[in-house]
């Protein structure tokens, strides 16, 4: 009798007591502007200097869900000392061409310094306890400069190259400076990105005006979809109710799922604004990446 | 209902905690999780690196100088290097060669084989890396504020004191600031890593698997260079396996006492499998409806690594029994520990 009598205060208590709400942020990936090819990609490096850069590109295409081969000229090299094939491509393929120049690094040093207050207190005072005076620190900055150049030609089959050039400047500063290694490689991931932009993924994130319970927010944040649709089952109705399922299943990438929520819910209501609340998410369904 | 004590790519190891907090009880669960499942898989590993040449530059900095003591390129031991990566890589039964090892095995065994009759050992992967660092190193100083503080008291004890009477004073209660001079040595490595890993299709064809690109700045000790490509190498081995290599994770669920107190107590002297059959026995009787007995039948599917169902009994616990706050940690740990969880 106890325990039954726990298990409905319990029930009480976090299925209907709560009924904070949440702001709901809803991420999602759209086609990109332009497709690069559907054809499958090879990235090939002309010189060494360009190997880094092709495979931070062929990190990029991946996750654009672009299909990346391999190269064949280059990783003979390696395959040939162990006569091993490689898999070749015998469909066309868009070949994707990278070089990179790197400059010498090239340093300065200055002088830098730092107007400080410096205070001196007396903890048995009973008032003023502290007194200061001004001082400056000193110390020496060293700053590494690097500059490349790099170049991406994408040869797709009948069409015109297109050529995509850019600069790059890393710099490494400090006392003891490091390299510019990791400023570079962080530099160049930031070009490529900018460079490709229009043929990458778009990244969207929308954040409706009004609010969702603030527990099932937090499990479909948390990935917690289970509990989630629980907490909805028992604590919304109508609106909310389709709402929040459609969300938590468009979070799953379950796509007609939450398609069926938004337009269960489109059907179920009069009110002009939430109509508009999921003709929006059924054409944000709609419009987002099938890849 | 099926239990799945064996997985092919995470292996669960169950502990059971006994001493437990006050009269806390908890099972652990350890698994292993691979980065990359295919990889993984494989068992004969040829690695090759192709390392730049490594600028290297030792300085003095003062406060008002900064002076070069040596400057050049550093002459790289690719041995080390391709040592700490075979280390590194020889995970989950692994056998990493670099080329010229592999190539001296076999000329070695071409030479005592008979002519025919034997085949050469098949390699599952080959990976091939790059690799560019520089080296700064040296000694620095530079002024900083520190703050200094001073601290006495004086006792005194006497009989029969008064009321309100305090025995102790303090006498020097101070902080001051003051600008030293902060002196340091340190090697700084920045590190560039990008590479491939071909794998056999089976029929002795490589595709390309995986690309990897990264880069990080290694601190290490101001000391001489050999010791220093040691602490590169070391850190080029963590960085690459940490790409593909092993995760190993280790979980705290806490069991939960209810009312089938026999299975419960089997379940704390960690004979999870009879737990398992009592509370099961009772899952179709209408009396069987405490949210505890199905937390903690989740919890025992949770530890054979079956968690889809572990994570229906979470969910039916929680249904029952509301969100408490370990039926919800249990739900977020199956979605660490999930299979889904594996980064491919």
């Amino acid at each position: 009798m106890k325990t039954v009598l726990s298990i409905s205060i319990l029930i009480i208590i976090f299925s209907f007591g709560c009924s904070n709400t949440k702001e709901f942020t809803i991420s999602y990936t759209k086609k990109p502007e332009f497709i690069l090819t559907s054809k499958p990609i090879i990235v090939r490096s002309s010189n060494t200097n360009g190997n880094h850069l092709k495979n931070l590109i062929i990190n990029e295409l991946k996750s654009n869900g672009y299909r990346v081969m391999q190269e064949i000229e280059t990783t003979n090299y390696l395959l040939d000392l162990f006569g091993a094939n490689q898999v070749i491509p015998l469909d066309d393929f868009t070949e994707i061409v990278v070089s990179m120049e790197l400059g010498s690094n090239d340093e300065t040093s200055k002088d830098v310094s730092k107007n400080v207050k410096l205070a001196y207190c007396d903890y048995n005072r009973q008032k003023d306890i502290c007194t200061y005076s001004d001082g400056t620190v000193k110390h020496k900055v060293t700053s590494i400069k690097r500059t490349g150049k790099a170049s991406i030609i994408i040869n797709n089959a009948g069409k015109e190259p297109v050529k995509i050039l850019f600069n790059v400047t890393a710099f490494a500063s400090g006392i003891l400076p490091s390299y510019t290694n990791v400023a570079m490689s962080n530099r160049i991931q930031e070009k490529v990105r900018g460079k490709l932009k229009k043929y990458f993924l778009k990244n969207i994130r929308v954040l409706p005006e009004f609010e969702i319970d603030e527990m099932a927010a937090d499990f479909i944040n948390d990935k917690l979809y289970e509990a989630a649709k629980i907490r909805v089952m028992y604590k919304e109705t109508g609106f909310k109710y389709y709402y929040t399922l459609g969300l938590i299943e468009e979070s799953q990438k379950n796509y007609s799922a939450a398609k069926m929520y938004y337009s269960e819910g489109e059907l179920n209501t009069d009110q002009f604004d939430q109509k508009e609340v999921f003709s929006d998410s059924i054409a944000r369904i709609e419009s987002r990446n099938i890849n | 209902m099926r239990i799945n004590l064996t997985n092919k790519y995470i292996i669960p190891i169950i502990f059971l905690l006994l001493t437990g907090c006050a009269d806390k009880h908890f099972i652990t669960v350890k698994k292993t999780i691979s980065q990359d499942i295919k990889f993984n898989s494989v068992k004969v590993v040829i690695i090759d690196v192709d390392l730049d040449d490594t600028p290297f530059t030792e300085r003095v900095v003062s406060i008002n100088d900064s002076r070069v003591l040596k400057i050049g390129t550093l002459e790289v031991n690719k041995k080390i290097v391709l040592n700490a990566l075979t280390e590194a890589l020889s995970f989950s039964g692994k056998s990493v060669f670099t080329i010229d090892e592999y190539n001296k095995i076999k000329k070695d065994l071409t030479a005592i084989r008979p002519a025919s009759g034997y085949k050469h050992s098949k390699i599952h992967a080959l990976i091939k890396l790059k690799i560019s660092y520089g080296i700064q190193s040296g000694s620095f100083e530079s002024e900083k504020v520190f703050k200094f503080y001073r601290r006495s008291r004086t006792c005194q004890y006497i009989k029969n004191p008064p009321k309100d009477y305090e025995p102790c004073h303090s006498n020097i209660n101070t902080s001051r600031q003051q600008i030293m001079l902060d002196k340091n040595a340190a090697s700084l490595i920045d590190l560039w890593y990008s590479g491939e890993i071909y794998l056999n299709d089976g029929n002795d064809n490589y595709y390309h698997h995986k690309s990897l690109e990264g880069s990080e700045l290694i601190t290490a000790p101001y000391q001489d260079e050999n010791a220093m490509n040691q602490n590169i190498a070391a850190g080029i081995g963590k960085l690459i396996s940490s790409n593909v290599g092993l995760l190993d994770l280790s979980i705290n669920l806490q069991i939960e006492d209810a009312n089938h107190s026999d299975a419960i107590a089997l379940l704390k002297q960690g004979k999870v499998e009879d737990a398992r059959k009592i509370l099961e026995e009772d899952t179709d009787s209408p009396l069987f409806n405490s949210a505890t007995d199905f937390y903690n039948l989740g919890l025992i599917y949770h530890t054979y690594g079956d968690t889809k169902i572990a994570s229906d009994y979470y969910s039916k616990a929680i249904q029952i029994g509301g969100y408490k706050r370990i039926y919800i940690d249990a739900l977020k740990n199956i979605r660490v520990l999930n299979e889904d969880s594996t980064v491919d």
